[in-house]
């Protein structure tokens, strides 16, 4: 009886099995089909999250921008150009980055705001205006020309500079921020996007650049580069634009990590906010003797102080081996008498 | 001339500790001051590491000594005596200055009941009561390791930095002179020996009134 109840179960489940299986197939089929539907959709995304394909892209934009970003937003199409100076332009526009500016926020977003000019033509005109950060800010004539002023003094105004610079050569007007709002990596990207890729004539990286420095990773990492490449003398703006052949740029420990230095009365601390005067406990901390409380007068007497006692116990040992009568200076006849 | 047990096996623990400690606190301590003329250690952060590392063990050693010197007694071997005042000092720097020239006698011969000259005596007891002690706290509180007036602004870790640094250059020119002084015993290699084994060659019997009147 037992045996027979467990054949009947057998059989049921071997009836069922390819109703089983057909289940399975077509649950899997569907989840392949479903896979198919889905994987594109999630691959157009772009990392802001914004449609990835281009019609998607374009309809996400303002009104105001759209008409342009046709061309200009895509990455891949060879927009870039170079101008009678040498200077590379970057045609294609970092939306992101154009949507945080200032400029955007300003709502003179249009492109045509600036752009003045026939751009219904491509390629568009040559002789069309360019524009310039005073065709709209001429309220800041005068501290406009003064860093003009200053950036003059830079080896980016030097005669054998390679290209001519104007502000968005450095400073993008697509990207452009208030100071205040810019991290220490803000503010260095705009060494850096030349000076490690398009101008690098040294060939080497920026880490093997300062390698020299003890601590190079920490400080290329924690201060902008103009605190080194740039020096507090004479009145000006905060952020100076003289940036000066490498070899005036700050390598001596003392220049900063010491009281009244550079450090307390020039850089400041960039995160969060306008620019900080570091205390002088912040400075300390970890520095104390490598420049913190480091007194060159100190160093120089510390060492002679050293080099007299090594020379004085250094001579009273060669008296006492010559008074012995037994090395080099009866070798030498210096002593009085023979052993 | 026989061997006297000078030197015990606790001192002399105490002392190389300290002396392989020292030596490696002033190089540490020349890279950090000296970053980028002096990189010994290979980078700056490895030569900070070392220093606080090594500091705090001779600091450790120094209290250490300190208590067995004062359980055990042979602190006394550092109470400054009559010998020790300015008769003692002159006729020291006096050997120092013309005797060692011309094989005179020592005039403060070590025996077990006289370890140190009067030279030696004092500075030792500079050193060792004044000196180290206060590299140790200063050192500790430049570490961060004293909370006490961590708050005192910035003039006190300029001054303690300072004070730091001048110790460190005293402590290291009398390591200078200490290795020097240390080839002047009978013969160069008897104190290194007295410092190894414990044990110094003397003429001198244990009889107090007796000590250091050998000239």
């Amino acid at each position: 009886m037992k045996h027979l109840a467990r054949w009947q179960w057998t059989r049921g489940a071997l009836a069922l099995a390819p109703v089983l299986v057909l289940v399975a197939a077509l649950a899997s089929s569907r989840a392949a089909a479903a896979r198919t539907v889905r994987q594109p959709a999630v691959a157009r995304q772009t990392a802001d999250g914004r449609p990835g394909t281009m019609q998607g892209r374009l309809d996400s934009l303002p009104a105001e921008v759209r008409p342009c970003m046709g061309c200009h937003l895509n990455p891949g199409l060879a927009l870039s150009y170079r101008d009678s100076t040498g200077h590379l332009h970057q045609a294609s526009i970092d939306l992101a980055a154009y949507e945080a500016s200032i400029h955007f926020h300003s709502g003179e977003r249009a492109c045509g705001d600036c752009h003045t000019g026939d751009y219904s033509r491509v390629p568009h005109p040559a002789d069309n205006p360019q524009p310039t950060c005073l065709s709209c800010h001429d309220d800041y004539r005068q501290e406009y020309a003064s860093i003009d002023a200053m950036a003059h003094r830079s080896v980016h105004y030097a005669p054998d500079a390679p290209m001519d610079f104007d502000c968005g050569t450095c400073h993008s007007p697509h990207s452009m921020r208030p100071a205040r709002e810019l991290t220490v990596a803000d503010r260095n990207a705009a060494c850096i996007d030349c000076h490690e890729h398009r101008y690098n004539p040294s060939g080497l990286t920026l880490a093997q650049r300062h390698a020299w420095h003890p601590q190079a990773a920490l400080h290329l990492d924690r201060i902008a580069c103009i605190d080194c490449h740039t020096q507090p003398a004479g009145a000006g703006y905060a952020f100076r634009h003289d940036i000066l052949p490498k070899e005036q740029a700050t390598s001596d420990c003392y220049a900063c990590h010491g009281a009244n230095t550079k450090m307390t009365a020039y850089m400041g601390s960039y995160e969060g906010g306008r620019p900080q005067p570091y205390t002088r406990g912040q400075l300390l901390e970890d520095y104390y003797i490598s420049g913190g409380t480091r007194s060159p007068l100190l160093d120089r007497l510390g060492l002679l102080f050293m080099l007299l006692v090594a020379l004085g116990t250094g001579l009273h040992g060669l008296l006492r081996w010559c008074a012995n009568r037994r090395g080099w200076c009866a070798f030498m006849q210096i002593g009085s008498e023979t052993p | 001339m026989k061997d006297v047990y000078m030197v015990t096996r606790p001192e002399r623990t105490w002392h190389w500790v300290n002396a392989a400690g020292i030596v490696v606190l002033a190089l540490s301590g020349l890279n950090i001051h000296f970053a980028r003329e002096f990189n010994l250690f290979g980078t700056l952060p490895a030569a900070i590491a070392v220093h606080n590392l090594v500091g705090i063990l001779v600091s450790i050693n120094y209290m250490a000594w300190a208590l067995y010197l004062v359980r055990t007694g042979r602190i006394r071997y550092y109470a400054p005596d009559h010998d020790d005042l300015a008769g003692g000092l002159l006729r020291q720097t006096r050997y120092y200055l013309f005797g060692i020239f011309h094989d005179a006698p020592h005039p403060f011969e070590e025996g077990a009941a006289r370890k140190f000259n009067p030279l030696q005596k004092w500075t030792y007891l500079g050193i060792m009561t004044v000196l180290l002690p206060l590299q140790v706290v200063t050192g500790l509180w430049l570490f961060h390791l004293i909370q006490a007036w961590q708050d005192a602004g910035t003039a006190l870790f300029q001054v303690l930095g300072v004070a730091h640094t001048v110790l460190a250059i005293l402590l290291t020119a009398f390591l200078i002179g200490h290795v020097y002084l240390a080839t002047t015993g009978d013969t160069p290699w008897a104190h290194f020996r007295m410092m190894l084994t414990g044990y110094a060659a003397s003429h001198v019997e244990a009889i107090p009134e007796e000590r250091g009147n050998k000239s």
